[in-house]
């Protein structure tokens, strides 16, 4: 209900009212005077209550501060009534960035009595793509009993809200890397620790734990020995995001940003739901550095860097892996995702063999640009782009280097779902 | 919004309550021009009273389909070329009858504007709003109260109260109508608001219409054979409107809620949104607003500069809470000297630990005197 409608009774009493006012007075019929005095003060009555009616109301938003495309989001409003009189009829518009519509009209019919407070939910969902939004302003709006005049405050609860992109499960990853405990591949080291691979039998030591006594050793021995156990290596996974802007192609749901951006979404996703620590390293606009972290709050914090991330960056992937290479650890997997399929193969060669070298596991994904809608360069004709892609499979073969080429005509969430995304590239 | 999700919520009834309210007003408004101007027997209010009752029905329950031809702006510019033409007859019309001061006449009007209230109910849901009905109402009532007496007292009383809780029922109805059905049992809240709200002006009118009665349009020449109805002929005639009155508002309580096509309009760009309520909490109290009680020479001292505050206020200067009473001094327009001293003994006096001296509390004094002197007297702007 906007203003229109309480403003068209109105101006009809306005005029109709003096009309009968003036012919009243003019004429000396005290009647239609009357009338006109009666009519003017319902006007006063009412013009005094819409101004005393939004008088000590309060709203405040409640919600959480993301959600990811397509979820439906509840949120809370807390409308506070401090005034001495029931409130009726409060209208509320809120402005919910991710969806849609631009407001979202809401109505608390009432009664909410003097001193009180209810909580009033709303669910709307995140129809727009991933990004930062915004969230607010509210506005409050009430009228008189007659609805005559209008009474509108606008409240300034302004926040943002991230849409992060849907995440689909990588299928391929689950292959790679470390794994959680109880499978015995590349998952311990052969150093004292707490995994659940026996090592061997020691002395015991003051401050070991008793349940760990071998007690068959112990009786062979005539002292007390324990059991010793194998390190558990926890499962580490690296991502090394391009963000060159040189390797900017297409527009919307068809560019290298959304596909960067939406497929290290998955693969970070996919990582930490499965126990990994996560870390993520970029260098865009500025610089994407997420540290090693596990859990949904820091898979969270991740998709939350990534998407302000901008290609808008000047270091070439190599050069990043370049630089942090020395410190991933050994048996942790490092995720290359470029945005071209046209980096220096020597170079990537060279820089497969360090990380392979120093026992960590390298996956390559590449990007092809110029199967997008090409913005500030012409795309590479397709024979010598399939020459590449060519090139880049049998380099990845021949180190043994898991490694995928996505495009522009390929079902993103289809491809990533695919299980054999990382054995041969195509 | 269809018709077979709304009944569930308490739309229905206000809608109903809505019509029955704009019959009221119609059937009043028409039985006082009747009464005042023509013979008003019983079978010409019974007969007034089915009709309308008949075409607010009919126009509540099928004028939806009337404008399904019509374009946004067709209907604006039909709206105000209608409007126009209605207020030029209703000028025209009141101008011959004040004018020539013909009884007849003024009884002739009076059954040319019921017939109008008629039509206007047949089609009173092809508008946003139900100002056809409404406006002609008024005149009604305009040409009832121009007869003086009873009838005119009766027609004004009445005639703003129905108005005042037809306009409550609308505004209810049409923010009801523009969100998703909810919990919303409002017709009883909103009846006892717009009561709450009339009873004093509907008070107010009758006793000044008891105190003073009203006279009728000085200049109408009545046949010498009809002198006018009398006062027990009026409210005999009353008593039967209500009769027939309650009868018509309950069959259209009724046959509006069975047969009334909802449509409501919103915004593409505006979503409105159905909501889940939670139960009603009571707010905490907020804490009480202590003062402190300064006593001694400390309270002395600040006794002395709030005093010059307040006189600071009266004479028009207004300072922030967040100013610090060094920038209060700054920014007072009195004598430096004084109220750097006072400014000085009060942060003392406020904030420091120690008790003033006899000393200060009775420079601080003076200090207030002089700063108060130099403020001038009250000349708020």
């Amino acid at each position: 209900m906007g203003r229109a409608h309480t403003a068209a009774y109105r101006r009809f009493l306005y005029a109709a009212l003096g009309f009968a006012g003036l012919l009243g007075f003019a004429l000396r019929v005290e009647a239609l005077a009357a009338l006109a005095l009666g009519g003017f003060v319902l006007l006063l009555v009412a013009w005094r209550q819409a101004r005393g009616g939004l008088a000590r109301l309060a709203v405040a938003r409640e919600v959480y501060p993301s959600a990811f495309e397509d979820d439906a989001v509840p949120v809370s409003l807390v409308l506070d009534n401090r005034s001495r009189r029931t409130a009726w009829l409060v209208e509320i518009r809120d402005s919910f960035g991710p969806a849609v519509a631009d407001r979202q009209a809401l109505l608390e019919p009432g009664p909410l009595r003097a001193a009180r407070r209810r909580r009033l939910v709303y669910r709307t969902a995140c129809s727009r793509p991933w990004g930062v939004y915004t969230v607010g302003p509210l506005t409050l709006s009430t009228s008189d009993p007659f609805g005559l005049f209008h009474a509108e405050r606008g409240v300034p609860d302004v926040a943002p809200f991230a849409v992060f992109p849907r995440v689909w499960p990588v299928a391929g990853i689950e292959k790679l890397g470390a794994r959680p405990s109880l499978s015995p591949q590349e998952l311990t080291l052969a150093r004292s620790g707490q995994s659940l691979a026996y090592l061997g039998v020691r002395d015991f030591r003051p401050g070991d734990d008793l349940r760990r006594i071998h007690w068959p050793a112990t009786a062979r021995r005539g002292a007390p020995a324990v059991k010793e156990h194998e390190v558990d290596l926890v499962p580490y996974f690296t991502l090394l995001v391009d963000l060159d802007r040189a390797h900017r192609a297409g527009t919307g749901l068809k560019s290298t940003l959304e596909y960067l951006v939406r497929t290290s979404a998955c693969l970070v996703w996919t990582a930490a739901t499965r126990g990994d620590l996560v870390q993520v390293l970029g260098e865009g606009a500025r610089t994407l550095a997420l540290p090693p972290g596990a859990g949904t709050l820091h898979a969270t914090q991740a998709l939350y860097e990534l998407i302000q991330a901008q290609q808008e960056g000047r270091v070439p992937l190599l050069d990043l892996v370049e630089h942090h290479r020395l410190h991933l650890p050994a048996g942790s997997t490092a995720t290359l995702l470029s945005g071209t399929m046209f980096l220096d193969l020597l170079r990537l060669e060279e820089a497969l063999g360090a990380l392979q070298s120093r026992g960590v596991r390298p996956v390559v994904v590449l990007v092809n640009k110029d199967s997008f809608l090409p913005i500030d360069r012409r795309a590479v004709p397709r024979d010598q782009a399939a020459a590449q892609a060519g090139a880049a499979a049998t380099l990845l073969r021949s180190r043994g280097v898991p490694g995928a080429i996505l495009s522009a005509e390929q079902d993103l969430e289809a491809e990533l779902g695919r299980v054999d995304l990382f054995e041969a590239p195509r | 919004m269809s018709e077979a999700t709304r009944r569930g919520d308490g739309l229905l009834p206000i809608l109903a309550a809505r019509s029955v309210a704009l019959y009221a007003l119609s059937l009043h408004a028409a039985a006082g021009a009747l009464m005042a101007w023509t013979a008003g027997d019983a079978g010409m209010l019974a007969l007034a009273a089915a009709v309308l009752a008949l075409v607010l029905i009919i126009g509540e329950s099928f004028g939806s389909s009337l404008d399904l031809g019509l374009e946004g702006t067709s209907r604006l510019r039909l709206r105000v070329t209608v409007a126009a033409a209605y207020a030029s007859f209703v000028v025209l019309a009141l101008t011959a009858a004040v004018g020539t001061g013909e009884a007849r006449l003024l009884g002739q009007e009076a059954l040319i504007f019921t017939v109008l209230q008629a039509a206007f109910l047949l089609l009173v849901d092809l508008g946003r709003t139900h100002l056809g009905p409404v406006a002609n109402a008024l005149v009604l009532v305009v040409l009832a109260s121009l007869r003086g007496g009873v009838v005119a007292a009766v027609a004004v009383v009445g005639g703003l109260a129905l108005l005042g809780f037809f306009l409550a029922l609308d505004h209810a109805a049409r923010v009801l109508q523009a969100y998703p059905p909810g919990r919303a049992d409002l017709l009883g809240a909103t009846l006892r608001r717009a009561a709450a709200s009339l009873a004093p002006i509907v008070v107010g009118l009758t006793i000044l219409f008891v105190l003073s009665p009203p006279a009728p349009l000085a200049r109408v020449r009545f046949p010498a054979a009809a002198p006018g109805p009398r006062d027990e002929e009026v409210a005999a005639a009353y008593r039967r409107l209500v009769v027939f009155g309650l009868a018509g508002s309950g069959l259209i309580f009724v046959l509006v809620r069975l047969l009334r096509r909802d449509r409501g309009a919103r915004s593409p760009l505006e979503e409105a949104l159905s909501l889940e309520q939670g139960i009603e909490e009571a707010l905490a109290e907020p804490p009480p607003l202590v003062r402190r009680d300064y006593h001694g020479r400390r309270g002395r001292i600040v006794r002395a500069y709030v005093q010059v505050l307040a006189r600071a206020r009266d004479v028009g200067f207004l300072w922030r809470p967040s100013q610090t009473p060094r920038d209060i001094a700054a920014h007072l327009p009195a004598p430096s000297g004084p109220l750097d001293a006072l400014t000085e003994l009060f942060v003392g006096a406020r904030y420091g630990p120690d008790e003033p001296s006899e000393e200060q509390a009775v420079a601080a004094e003076r200090a207030g005197q002089a700063v108060r002197a130099g403020l001038g007297r009250k000349t708020r702007v």
